[in-house]
């Protein structure tokens, strides 16, 4: 099958080299608009400026992204908070060419991390969503199937984790086929459909395979909507200051050592508490990153414990997983609904 | 790609519900870092000459082996080669408060791209550098890292695991991939294992003191942090009312060169004299954490499943 990018391979390939370039820098992956903002072309608003309806805009590729204005939650939830896993153990460190002892780490998460991560969901019924490379569930199959049982959620986060330098030597082809692979994988695990996505597929692709929602960028704090080609997904923004491997993993894709500052737990707990009361004040949305390798030490759990409980107790929290989350604003707000 | 291969691993998940000696909830291994800072070919003959080197072997050394002795603690040293030559009297002065000296390279140096007949050469001449100071062949091998490393895991080549295994060590003393001691497998094939013991950098101090170091870095202070990341983890091993401990191994390592006076001594001090102090805590050296780890976790008893070597059928890379 012939296929070409959206807006040609050359476009294409310069969408993911400035989302490279944005990770790299150490900000949020951003999806949609804000990635455009950060592209040479988008600087400007020559698309946003026109298009502007308060609450969408459209980038210069035709995407636009529309926020959600009053978004109201379920009777009785004041607040939402998504706990996501990126189960990454050591693909990543692998596929980043990390010194064997260093990848070791990753291999602390499958064998011992995923699960005090589990537990410590389940015993506070917090409503996890996984994101995982499809090849996790080769090299670790007890814990994923474990997840499974639990009645956690399963979500796409790339067929085996491969490097910058490699996404873009990708065609479209074959990432359709690491997606179609890793739902396959995933869906016959759970059993349930896979409707999420963290990974850097194309729109279409995500929703002509059923995808209901992505989960990284934050061109606002709620969840909003990205739509392309009359195709739309729900995005469930993702701040860079509530992922894990920030405080926790020195070196993060390959980051310098002048940029390490391995935090204690305690620190981190306080940092998301803060967030998260600003979040429940305001009937907000807060979604928590957590990697198996950095996020399962022991002193990390026992501070997520003592988190999740703190949250709540402040009252009216929906510890939803991103599928809750996703359908409930595809049901009541999506593009072009009246009301 | 294969996932598994050209490096180290153990089983698929890490066994639970440990035992430990004497009714201990816990373990905490002290290691003392006996190397300096040295160039990418690890420790030259003028980098025993610093001023951090002479205050690490003069003045910390003989302050760290004071306060270990009196909260009763028996250390781990790794030392390289070459400072057991150079520093034969501190090595010696180690040796006699009944401290645990293992092996840690031939002069620190990155050994990630050496030839295996180099590598072997070096292992044996650390080996024999040890064994005439101390009158025994060292049971444990480190790779720590050095503060100014690019990752923080320390350094191995795609053969030490298995040279290791052919000298016969009994355990290697740094792998992230648990917190509790760990068989490292190289072979699926074979059923040679090596243990290893568990080390993480977030309990390390010299990512936390004077880091990143000059030139390039900010001299950065942040020993406080790390002592509080000892606690929370010493508490989170040994558990609350509310919520029961994890069990495990916290591995405390520190460095004589960045640590001895003032505010870092003192934040030793606290920790040292805790871990002496709980009865849920014990304080094994590596040699004998290895030995237990034996009695309760032999190597017979790991199960190394065929499926986590393979490639899956179906894949695309
Ligand atoms: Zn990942």
């Amino acid at each position: 099958m012939k296929s070409t990018w959206p807006g040609g391979r050359g476009s294409r390939v310069q969408w993911v080299l400035s989302r490279r370039a944005l990770l790299g820098a150490g900000m949020t992956l951003a999806a949609g608009g804000a990635l455009a903002a950060a592209s040479p072309s988008g600087i400007g608003g020559r698309g946003s400026g026109s298009d502007l309806l308060g609450n969408a805009y459209r980038m210069s590729s035709g995407r636009v992204v529309s926020r959600i204005p009053d978004l109201k939650w379920p009777e009785g939830v004041r607040c939402v908070v998504n706990v996501t896993l990126d189960y990454d153990a050591q693909m990543a460190r692998v596929s980043n060419k990390e010194p064997r002892l260093e990848a070791t780490e990753g291999e602390f998460g499958g064998r011992v991390g995923i699960w005090r991560l589990l537990d410590v969901c389940s015993e506070n019924d917090v409503g996890l969503t996984l994101f995982l490379p499809g090849r996790i569930a080769d090299l670790y199959p007890s814990s994923v199937q474990e997840a499974a049982r639990r009645g956690f959620e399963f979500a796409d986060h790339s067929w085996d984790h491969p490097a910058w330098a490699e996404i873009v030597t990708l065609d479209r082809d074959q990432q359709r086929e690491h997606l179609r692979l890793t739902m396959e994988r995933l869906q016959s695990i759970s059993g349930k459909p896979v409707i999420g996505s963290r990974w850097f597929y194309a729109l279409e692709d995500l929703v002509d395979n059923g995808i209901l929602y992505e989960s990284m960028g934050l061109a606002d704090d709620m969840p909003y909507f990205v739509t392309e080609q009359d195709r739309s997904v729900v995005v469930l923004p993702l701040g860079v200051e509530h992922n894990d491997a920030m405080y926790w993993k020195f070196a993060w894709l390959r980051s310098e050592p002048q940029g390490q500052r391995i935090a204690d737990a305690q620190s981190v707990g306080k940092i998301w508490l803060e967030a998260f009361r600003e979040v429940h004040e305001r009937g907000g949305y807060l979604n928590i990153l957590l990697h198996d390798a950095v996020g399962g030490r022991a002193s990390r759990v026992a501070m997520l414990d003592k988190l999740f409980k703190e949250m709540r107790n402040a009252g009216g929290v929906w510890f939803a997983t991103c599928g809750d989350v996703a359908r409930y604003c595809h049901e009541n707000y999506a593009p072009g609904r009246s009301g | 790609m294969g996932w598994k291969a050209g490096y180290t691993f153990s089983d698929e998940r890490s066994p639970t519900q440990l035992r430990w000696p004497n009714h201990a909830v816990c373990a905490v291994s002290v290691v003392v870092d006996l190397s300096v800072p040295g160039g990418s070919d690890g420790i030259r003959p003028a980098d025993l000459e610093t001023t951090e080197a002479r205050y690490a072997f003069d003045v910390s050394l003989p302050r760290i082996l004071a306060l270990l002795e009196q909260n009763g603690i028996r250390a781990t040293f790794p030392v390289p080669a070459v400072i057991a030559q150079s520093e034969s009297l501190s090595v010696e002065r180690v040796i006699s408060r009944g401290h645990e000296i293992a092996a840690h390279g031939l002069r620190h140096e990155d050994v990630t791209a050496l030839a295996r007949p180099d590598e072997a050469a070096r292992m044996d001449q650390t080996i024999d550098a040890l064994s005439a100071l101390t009158g025994r062949r060292p049971a444990g091998w480190y790779s720590l890292a050095r503060q100014k490393d690019r990752f923080p895991g320390g350094s191995i080549s795609a053969n030490t695991i298995d040279l290791l295994m052919g000298k016969g060590f009994k355990y290697f003393g740094n792998s992230q991939a648990d917190d509790v001691p760990h068989y490292l497998v190289t072979d699926p094939r074979r059923p040679r294992k090596l243990l290893a013991l568990p080390y993480s950098y977030s309990c390390d101090d010299q990512f936390f003191v004077s880091f990143p170091p000059r030139p390039g870095g900010t001299n950065i202070e942040r020993i406080l942090t790390l002592e509080s990341i000892w606690n929370e983890e010493l508490e989170a091993m040994i558990g609350t009312e509310e919520r029961p401990g994890f069990n495990r191994v916290v591995t405390a390592v520190i460095h004589p060169y960045l640590n001895g006076w003032g505010h870092r001594l003192r934040v030793l001090e606290r920790f040292l004299r805790k871990i002496s102090r709980r009865k849920e805590v014990w304080v094994p050296t590596g040699s004998e954490l290895a030995s237990h780890w034996f009695s309760i976790n032999p190597p017979e008893s790991i199960e190394i499943r065929k499926s986590l070597w393979r490639d899956a059928p179906g894949k695309v890379d």
